[in-house]
């Protein structure tokens, strides 16, 4: 069953076409995948999607509700989680504020939890600014899925991290998968792809290029010249 | 349980409260008008200090609510009560105008210095509108609106009560700022660290982020901004009640830059240290002003200056936290 779905969705930025014509379909417990290289439009639609970045043209539903009208708050509380590219963490603010702040209650057994799964539990009351940088990407996550979301996007979850601390986060959002969180998430590293992701969407030049499996994805000779650049 | 924090504001409300002891009503009269300020301030702190928001306006709402108290306690004078109900009416209607502009202001995504800008142009439209109120046309019922020299002749603050009659002035008008300033800077840390000052404080760093939490930034924006208005009101209601008169000058050019001064010196992150270093900086202007209005404010924007490039955390919140450190930080 859908739970987000997009129909033949634009962006352009004056002449430039980001996105062209994009469809989706993403169902309830998925883990997704959007790749693609650098250009391709990833980031963009998940912006539009979001409501960073107004559409064009199409249509964008979540829970069978038309949404691109709304604002971002909006969408965010029909039960949709969001973390940026670049951390963004509140760094005057402390760790245990972070989460208050995303929880939207006073501090619970829920933040501790959520500390204890991202590895934070020491750090809850030290500045977020002070964190380093694989704690402020495990904190920013921590914010886009603590209220539970149906629905969560990453962008770039484990850009920076070590491979102990990409295996780390893939398990993170393997577990959050199995309590019922759906996840989109646009990602450059294959090894976290490879080790969580349940479905595969590849951009290139802001179309939709290829669908599938991770294996079908991966064992695809014109995804891999894309990747290249020989295409 | 006594925090390290508060010693420096409990011990300047004892200061404060045994003040009228030690001195005569000329020096009370004067340490009033100082304090008049420190709402202004406060209010400027909540939207700057807190929300990231520069408001270079603050005094179009001092203005706004000098006036309409004036004009509303004028013409119903005769009407009972008029000395307690005309203040709360002028707040209401201040914090109503905040609340339109916040709502253009932030719903209309205007940011940024661009606030600074319109903020300061509604104030100097304000100021040269009622500079202009001097023919007798411009009366609003009874009150006579007076052009630059302003106006006066309004009822005091305060109640009839059978024969009990409680004005607000001297040394009651003392008391009655020092105990509002103390439960309006108790309020604004209680706001500081509710989720509401939580949401403001984080949307000075990342709007998007915080809206991406599912948060009504603008919303909380304009809030505040009807607050810090209403803030700026009760400054100028009792400054309307301490000398009796209101004029356009209140919202010029020089009267707007001056609370920004004095919280940007102060500290604008600590409500504390913007109310006391609001008293200060209004009394060194007013001691250098009897000898001439250029001085004070020739000394004022080289404080800004030097705060600016040397304390740009602000020189009471820097002293704070080096006594802090020194004094209070062993156990």
């Amino acid at each position: 069953m859908n739970l987000l779905e997009l129909n033949f969705v634009s962006k352009k930025f004056g002449g430039f076409t980001a996105v062209d014509n994009v469809s989706l379909k993403i169902n309830r417990g998925d883990i997704r995948f959007i790749i693609g290289p650098n250009g391709a439009g990833k980031s963009t639609l998940f912006k539009m999607i979001i409501g960073v970045h107004n559409l064009n043209s199409g249509q964008v539903l979540f829970n069978n509700q038309n949404i691109e009208k709304l604002s971002l708050n909006e969408r965010i509380n029909l039960g949709i989680g969001v973390k940026f590219q670049a951390p963004s963490v509140f760094s005057e603010l402390t760790v245990k504020e972070n989460l208050i702040l995303a929880i939207k209650s006073k501090f619970n057994d829920e933040i501790f939890s959520f500390l204890e799964k991202f590895g934070l539990e020491k750090d809850q009351d030290v500045l977020a600014g002070d964190l380093s940088h694989g704690k402020k990407q495990w904190l920013d996550i921590a914010l886009s899925t603590i209220s539970r979301p149906k629905l969560v996007f990453l962008d770039e979850p484990t850009a920076g991290l070590s491979f102990e601390e990409t295996k780390k986060t893939g398990k993170i959002i393997q577990d959050l998968n199995r309590e019922g969180v759906t996840f989109v998430i646009v990602e450059h590293n294959m090894e976290i792809l490879k080790q969580i992701a349940k479905s595969v969407s590849v951009l290139h030049l802001g179309k939709l290029f290829f669908e599938g499996s991770p294996k079908e994805v991966l064992s695809n000779k014109e995804v891999t010249n894309i990747y290249l650049g020989i295409s | 349980m006594l925090k390290k924090n508060n010693i420096f504001t409990i011990s300047v409300f004892i200061v404060l409260l045994i003040i009228p002891i030690l001195f005569d009503d000329f020096y009370i009269n004067n340490i009033s008008y100082f304090m008049i300020w420190t709402f202004i301030s406060l209010g400027l702190a909540l939207i700057w200090g807190m929300g990231g928001i520069l408001s270079f306006g603050q005094t179009a709402f001092f203005g706004l609510a000098g006036y309409s108290f004036a004009i509303i306690s004028i013409n119903f004078s005769d009407i009972y009560a008029v000395g307690i109900w005309s203040p709360i009416l002028a707040l209401a209607i201040t914090a109503i105008f905040g609340a339109i502009v916040g709502y253009f202001l932030f719903y209309g995504g205007i940011y940024d210095v661009f606030i600074g800008i319109v903020t300061l142009a509604i104030t100097l439209v304000l100021e040269t509108f009622m500079a202009q109120t001097a023919g007798p046309e411009w009366t609003v019922g009874n009150a006579r609106l007076n052009g630059f020299n302003g106006m006066q002749g309004m009822p005091l603050i305060g109640i009839k009560i059978g024969e009990y009659k409680f004005d607000l002035q001297g040394i009651g008008q003392y008391y009655f700022i020092v105990f509002l300033a103390m439960f309006l800077l108790w309020l604004l840390y209680k706001i500081k660290k509710s989720n509401f000052g939580l949401i403001l404080l984080a949307s000075k760093e990342d709007r998007t982020r915080v809206e991406s939490l599912g948060h009504n930034v603008k919303k909380i924006q304009m809030i505040t901004f009807s607050l810090s208005a209403l803030l700026a009101g009760v400054s100028g209601i009792l400054y309307t009640n301490w000398g009796g008169y209101i004029t356009p000058s209140s919202m010029g050019l020089i009267a707007s830059a001056m609370p920004v001064i004095w919280v940007a010196a102060s500290g604008k992150n600590d409500f504390f240290s913007v109310f006391f270093g609001c008293i200060l900086l209004v009394y060194i202007s007013q001691t250098l002003a009897v000898n001439g209005a250029q001085y004070a404010i020739i000394l004022m924007g080289l404080i800004l200056v030097i705060v600016t490039r040397y304390f740009p955390e602000g020189i009471i919140l820097m002293l704070k936290k080096l006594l802090t450190n020194k004094f209070l930080s062993k156990k």
